[in-house]
């Protein structure tokens, strides 16, 4: 019969565990990116009150 | 927020490439593991963000220091970018371990102290977060997070050790049997490659995003200050 | 005079020792004494360790035989919360009254502060543990007056008081300030409780000091590194 067990099928389980990590590391670019944004924002509008006054 | 560095820009490039090499060895030059099939592959990646939330840790220990002895506040801004990739990364690598362990020993959660002190490293950093959170004083804030970003690094080892103990005396009965296995394997050169490719990589992810999230604190503060001038003139 | 020459130097090195020992003595005493005088601090914390006694004796419904193995961690994790809200109180008393800066104006080095602060939380922690103490050997049936046991409270007061009292000091300046000590304090307390839970659990099961010892160690380790620890940080927490 079998001389050696064929190895678990595991691989929904990495496809999950990868899910996880490029996963959050995407959200924490994500998160950094969109802050720079908001405080360019923020950055333009200071910028246009300085000039106005 | 001033222009990206040349220096930076290049870091960009040479930290994806390596990410990409790195992807490529780990889900295919590396091989099949003989008993757990190819959730094993995340192993890898699982101790590799591992190291980078010990390393974070430690840049925090250490720039905390350099707040209280040097009274510079740029090193805070360095610590609080150093925490968040911590956390980030921590957390991956509690929720990997978990995965991992799911299919391997039949069960969600293992006593293994690596995964203790992996969480409980976490809850130190959340902590150090909230304590940032409550303090309003940004001197005062930045000394009392260096104070505690030292305590917490101290404790962590001891934790450690604690829970070791804890292993090799009582022996946990339910869900892993062995207390030692760290689901052992041999590693074959091949996976040798991969791990210390895996490490090697994580190492310039980290630095990549700690400059990415420090130079976007040193532009929050900038803008802060810019908005306080506003409204007090 | 040859005598007063020769005690001279000797006086003038013990000198700032002493006002070091007398300032220590000084803020505890000041503590024990408006304790004494309103006692809200002991009171609160012993109502609170023998309500959570009670309510794990109905929450872990427990027969004779897992009592004994229990009853290490139930009373660690009382010494714990009660040991919060006496390290909340008793910097939180200081800071609203403003006693705080007094104390910061004498000309004394700041780290007798420390210990003198540190020193009153162990005391009050120690008299609530030894009033816990019998109450928990009636309610649990057991005699929990063993030498070995009391060293083992004695070293885990210690190391959770010495950790505790440097960042209530920080946690009191906070606005959750009441919330923000437990969760600063358990994560970094967890070698101390563990250590505590273990070597109790040893002494109260009669087990083979070779399995105690290690927990003893590192409960020694802990208190050491950590008394040092926050006699070096605790200047940058004070200061304005």
């Amino acid at each position: 019969m079998w001389l050696q067990e064929a190895a678990a099928n595991t691989f929904d389980y990495m496809v999950l565990g990868f899910g996880v990590i490029l996963g959050s590391m995407a959200l924490f670019i994500l998160s950094i990116a969109l802050r720079v944004r908001s405080l360019r924002k923020d950055e333009a509008l200071l910028d246009e009150l300085e000039q106005s006054s | 927020m001033g222009p990206m560095p040349k220096a930076l820009k290049a870091l960009n490039v040479f930290t994806s490439l390596v990410f990409a090499v790195a992807l490529y060895l780990v889900l295919f030059y590396a091989p099949r593991e003989a008993v757990m099939g190819d959730v094993q592959r995340v192993f890898y990646f699982h101790v590799a963000a591992g190291w980078v939330g010990a390393l974070a840790f430690l840049v925090t220990a250490v720039a905390g220091i350099f707040v209280l002895v040097r009274g510079d506040h740029r090193w805070d801004q360095l610590a609080l970018a150093s925490v968040e990739i911590g956390v980030v990364f921590t957390m991956i690598n509690i929720v990997t371990g978990s995965i991992w362990a799911r299919p391997v020993w039949n069960t969600w959660w293992t006593w293994d102290p690596r995964l203790v002190t992996a969480s409980v490293m976490e809850l130190i950093y959340l902590a150090y977060l909230m304590l940032r959170q409550g303090i309003e004083d940004p001197d005062r804030r930045a000394r009392f997070a260096a104070v505690y970003g030292i305590v917490g690094f101290i404790s962590v080892p001891l934790t450690f050790l604690s829970i070791r103990i804890f292993r090799t005396i009582h022996p946990v009965v339910v869900g892993n049997n062995d207390p030692t296995a760290q689901g052992t394997f041999d590693m074959t050169p091949k996976m040798k490659l991969a791990f210390f490719f895996s490490l090697f990589t994580f190492t310039f992810v980290y630095i990549t995003l700690l400059w990415h999230r420090l130079r976007l604190q040193q532009f929050k503060e900038r803008i802060e200050e810019r908005k306080l001038r506003a409204l007090t003139a | 005079m040859p005598d007063r020459a020769a005690t001279q130097p000797a006086e003038a090195k013990r000198r700032p020792l002493r006002e070091y020992l007398q300032a220590i003595g000084a803020v505890v005493w000041k503590d024990v004494q408006a304790e004494f005088r309103s006692r809200e601090l002991l009171s609160a914390m012993l109502v609170f360790s023998l309500l959570v006694i009670l309510i794990f004796n109905f929450a872990l419904e427990l027969d004779v035989r897992t009592r004994s193995t229990i009853a290490s961690g139930v009373l660690w994790v009382t010494f714990a919360f009660a040991g919060t809200l006496g390290l909340n109180r008793s910097m939180a008393i200081e800071k609203d009254r403003g006693c705080l800066d007094g104390l910061l104006l004498a000309p004394v080095d700041r780290s007798a502060l420390y210990f003198g602060k540190a020193v009153g939380n162990l005391i009050f922690m120690a008299l609530v543990e030894l009033i816990v103490l019998p109450v928990f050997s009636v309610l649990y049936n057991m005699n929990l007056f063993h030498p070995g046991l009391l060293l083992v409270v004695l070293l885990g007061s210690v190391g959770y008081v010495a950790v505790g009292t440097l960042l209530s000091t920080m946690a009191v300046h906070a606005r959750t300030r009441d919330v923000l000590l437990p969760i600063l304090l358990f994560p970094v307390t967890i070698p101390v409780l563990l250590a505590a839970v273990k070597a109790s659990n040893g002494f109260l099961q009669a087990l083979e000091m070779t399995d105690i010892l290690p927990w003893l160690n590192l409960l020694i380790v802990y208190d050491v590194i950590f008394i040092a620890v926050a006699f070096m940080v605790f200047d940058y927490v004070v200061e304005e």
